[in-house]
């Protein structure tokens, strides 16, 4: 049965689609990364316009909130941002600028809520843990790759026992 | 103690020896692990390294790369200066509004080059083999992003 439609300058129907459709979409970072699927949609109060998305991750179940400001596009299968989110480097490792691997990233410390990274806290195996700079990296890509003048702290690397 | 005899004004404190790169890991631009160096390939007559054996990993193929394609070799790992194109196989492939067009199957390179000459991908239940060529795919990451839409793709994609 057809739809009667009450508008007036809005898109018409054909031109949008539901929320409902939306749940359980895709979503998949701007490098194609399949980061889970939409568990809500979140709707500003007073303007009435959709605000953000939960997302539920794959494979941990942990939930995170996108604002609209990082969607790309938009269809009832999927979502693709146009982000890498950080608060998913955790796990990621960390290697230095010669290859040497420093230990995995364990948590993001960023600007406020927003995708701009400021430091990474490292957390290397049966040591401390350490925190890295933005500066101080090169490139976030499979890892986390940094300056070629970055130097760890002495503590992060096995040294045999003299003697 | 080594005693050195060299040919020419070669430096010994600048060269590497086999155990500085045997074992030693195989890193791409983006930071991924690709393997490590199983074997060093060495012209018979010239001498020279012309590539080097990576050994990716227990049940997986080996994959060789010809030295002109290694950007630095460091005390660590043996850093890449491309991505290998084979690496695509099993990457999953979505159209450009990020619907799931297929899997790939199989990548075919231009001759023995990291050139694609297009891809293998099964979709669908019946996992039906389709080509792509490179001038469909926009951005290859952590998976791949086609410039076209689904119906677009598979209207035009013939079979393998």
């Amino acid at each position: 049965m057809a739809i009667e439609e009450v508008r007036e300058s809005s898109l018409p129907l054909e031109r949008t689609f539901s929320l409902r459709s939306l749940l359980g979409a895709r979503v998949l970072s701007k490098n194609g990364k399949v980061i889970g699927k939409v568990a809500n949609v979140n709707i500003d109060r007073k303007t009435m316009k959709v605000q953000g998305l939960v997302i539920m991750c794959s494979p941990l179940f942990k939930r995170i909130y996108i604002d609209q400001r990082y969607f790309e596009r938009m269809t009832p299968e999927s979502v693709v941002l146009s982000i890498e989110p950080s608060v998913l480097l955790r796990g990621k490792k960390v290697i230095t600028y010669d290859g040497q691997a420093l230990g995995k990233v364990r948590d993001v410390v960023r600007v406020d809520h927003s995708n701009t990274i400021r430091a990474l806290t490292v957390k290397p195996l049966f040591r401390g843990e350490f925190s890295i700079a933005i500066k101080d990296i090169r490139l976030i890509g499979t890892s986390v790759i940094l300056r070629e003048n970055y130097h760890a702290p002495a503590s992060v690397f096995w040294k045999r026992k003299s003697g | 103690m080594l005693r050195h005899l060299f040919f020419g004004k070669e430096n010994p404190d600048e060269t590497l020896t086999s155990d500085d790169i045997l074992g030693k890991e195989v890193i791409d631009p983006e930071g991924g692990f690709l393997g490590v160096v199983e074997k060093i390939h060495i012209d018979a007559k010239t001498v020279d390294i012309t590539a080097f054996s990576v050994d990716k990993g227990f049940l997986k193929k080996g994959l060789l790369i010809g030295k002109g394609y290694v950007e630095r070799i460091t005390p660590h790992a043996v850093f890449l200066r491309i991505r290998p194109v084979l690496n695509m196989r099993g990457m999953k492939v979505f159209d450009y509004e990020g619907r799931k067009v297929g899997t790939v199957k199989q990548v075919v390179l231009r001759g023995r080059k990291n050139r694609l000459k297009h891809l293998v991908i099964v979709s669908g239940v019946l996992r039906k083999e389709r080509i792509i060529p490179p001038e469909l795919i926009k951005f290859v990451g952590e998976n791949i992003f086609l410039n076209q839409k689904k119906g677009d793709v598979l209207k035009q994609g013939r079979g393998s």
